[in-house]
């Protein structure tokens, strides 16, 4: 099974060095405007979520697609864009259930493609909110977090 | 199990792929038309001429194999879910242990006198878009304003032509647009040089040998195209003639297994006629996704593997030129018309705008214009209508994210 992204909300600090390393590496500038994971920000709760594509297993974005432009990398398990093939229809964006896929100022569709199955936010994210694992070890961290509130002193 | 599909659209290629998940099936998929497999949502550019031909036909290389086959150019002439065979015009009948009908729909023209002159043209199939690019013109009318009726419009205006969309009701996009929408919508296309006539209907199609004038009932018209958008009916003839159970529609009833009501036989896409999300009525959903969906879901069940469909709501995007336009679930005025009673909320300034639909407090529709492509916004009204049920555009949630999103922040919900 391939890995995949993880986020938790709980220890993310807001910090948005993901979003700017995600820009770095994929267009060569630091703007998140052109980010493929964006942290959500509720200021008056002081509340940071991150938003990244979760690659579901029978994707809304390929099914909306008119072009059948997304596809799934057979390696990674990304769902990537052919880019000869997108027409910017954004029928993409609308059907994501997580609003994950984005669309960057020139109207070219973002998506979280895993960065070739090495992605670098989870390498700089310096509290562990991103991770990529893989499913297995998945549940378990879900359960070992679960578990901890019982004795918030771990 | 040698499952047949008719229909070379969306969905049946997606039925095909569906079917083909079980190792220990065989597909025959039969077409009548000899056309590729193309994609209709993008005729409105290939007329336009922003994309090629080689890019509204759409590649199927990881099909062809030796369980997989393809059957053009022969048209079904019955079908009989009894003896589970169908019947061609010319040549044997093939039998099945499952059909799966994706026939699709046609488009309606009115009866009005002058409709099948020449130059009088639909936009629904490939042909249809060639045949347009060929034609040469000057001045073109568009009638009727759907989705595909706007697009028409934008596309025959963006070749640089004389463009006129006329629409019997009292705004632009009925259907998929409220009046406050729908008047900064026709702004934009008039701004564009688009002229737009609401409130009119088309009496007459004038011409010699060829379109020459069209005739409404306000003025007339000097026009060398016309593109009837006026609407499209299922084309369900075949399971009609087989005994199988029609909608009120004249689509093919169906269950969320996609089942007709003859056992064995599946309905998809444009000719299937689904439960509403809302509303114990069922209703058409001409909408490319929903072929894909209910493809795949009729493929799997067909070939053994248990799949359901989710009621889903109908959504859809348009470009208006440089303005994306954006709709999803149910409007203010179908919803008045059902006799309820919607609340509305607008927001926005100056070019962006968004509409939001609420039913007892509960999102059910949103409409958007946002001129910026930023579409952060569009997501997070989206996505609270996932959240905010009953209305989900997609019928499934992940766990996880779900609770990421609903809190379990001690308490401090977002």
């Amino acid at each position: 099974m391939t890995k995949m992204i993880v986020t938790n909300p709980e220890v993310c600090t807001g910090c948005r060095v993901c979003e700017t390393v995600c820009s770095l590496v994929h267009f060569g500038e630091c703007n998140p405007a052109r980010a493929r994971i964006r942290v959500m920000r509720w200021e008056l709760q002081g509340i940071d979520i991150p938003v990244t594509c979760l690659q579901c297993q029978e994707a809304p974005c390929e099914d909306s697609c008119p072009t059948h432009a997304i596809h799934r990398n057979p390696e990674t398990g990304a769902m990537e864009t052919r880019k000869e093939l997108c027409i910017q229809c954004h029928m993409c964006a609308l059907a994501c259930p997580f609003g994950a896929t984005l669309v960057s100022p020139e109207g070219e569709v973002l998506r979280c493609d895993l960065c070739g199955g090495d992605p670098e936010c989870v390498k700089l994210c310096e509290k562990k909110a991103i991770q990529y694992l893989p499913p297995t070890q998945l549940a378990t961290s879900k359960m070992r977090h679960a578990a901890k509130k019982f004795f918030p002193d771990l | 199990m040698h499952i047949v599909v008719i229909g070379n659209g969306v969905a049946g290629n997606s039925a095909a792929d569906g079917a083909l998940r079980n190792p220990d099936t065989r597909v025959t998929l039969i077409e009548g038309d000899v056309a590729p497999y193309y994609s209709a949502c993008v005729l409105p550019d290939y007329v336009s001429g922003d994309i090629p031909r080689e890019r509204v036909v759409l590649e199927d290389p990881g099909r062809a194999s030796e369980r997989f086959e393809r059957r053009r150019g022969n048209r079904v002439s019955a079908i009989d879910p009894s003896k589970k065979e169908v019947l061609f015009a010319e040549g044997s009948p093939v039998s099945f242990d499952r059909l799966i009908l994706a026939t699709g729909s046609v488009s309606l023209v009115p009866p009005v006198q002058g409709a099948n002159l020449p130059g009088n043209f639909t936009l629904k199939t490939l042909d249809d878009a060639t045949r347009i690019r060929q034609w040469s013109f000057e001045s073109a009318v568009v009638i009727g304003s759907g989705l595909i009726g706007i697009e028409a419009a934008i596309a025959l205006r963006k070749l640089g032509r004389k463009v006129t969309l006329i629409e019997a009701m009292d705004r632009i996009g009925p259907r998929i647009l409220d009046p406050v929408m729908a008047e900064r919508a026709q702004q934009t296309l008039e701004v564009q040089g688009i002229d737009i006539g609401v409130d009119e209907s088309v009496v007459e199609v004038h011409g010699v040998d060829k379109v020459e004038t069209v005739k409404t009932d306000k003025r007339n018209l000097k026009a060398d195209l016309v593109v009837w958008a006026t609407g499209m009916k299922p084309e369900s003839t075949l399971a009609g003639d087989a005994g199988i159970t029609l909608g009120a529609n004249h689509g093919i009833m169906v269950d969320a297994s996609m089942q007709t009501s003859a056992q064995g036989v599946y309905a998809v896409g444009d000719v299937a006629e689904y439960p509403d999300p809302l509303f114990s009525e069922d209703r058409l959903n001409l909408f490319w996704y929903f072929g894909v969906g209910q493809g795949r879901v009729a493929g799997m069940n067909a070939a053994g593997l248990k799949s359901e469909f989710p009621p889903t709501l109908q959504m859809g995007t348009a470009h208006l030129f440089d303005t994306p336009l954006a709709f999803v679930g149910y409007t203010e005025t179908e919803l008045f018309e059902r006799g309820l009673t919607p609340e509305t909320k607008d927001t926005g300034n100056g070019k962006r705008f968004f509409h939001q639909v609420f039913l007892d407090g509960r999102l059910v529709g949103i409409q958007m214009i946002h001129p910026n492509r930023e579409e952060i916004l569009w997501r997070n009204r989206v996505l609270k209508m996932v959240l905010d049920k009953p209305a989900k555009p997609w019928g499934f949630t992940i766990p996880l994210f779900k609770r990421g999103w609903q809190g379990n922040h001690d308490g401090r919900n977002t």
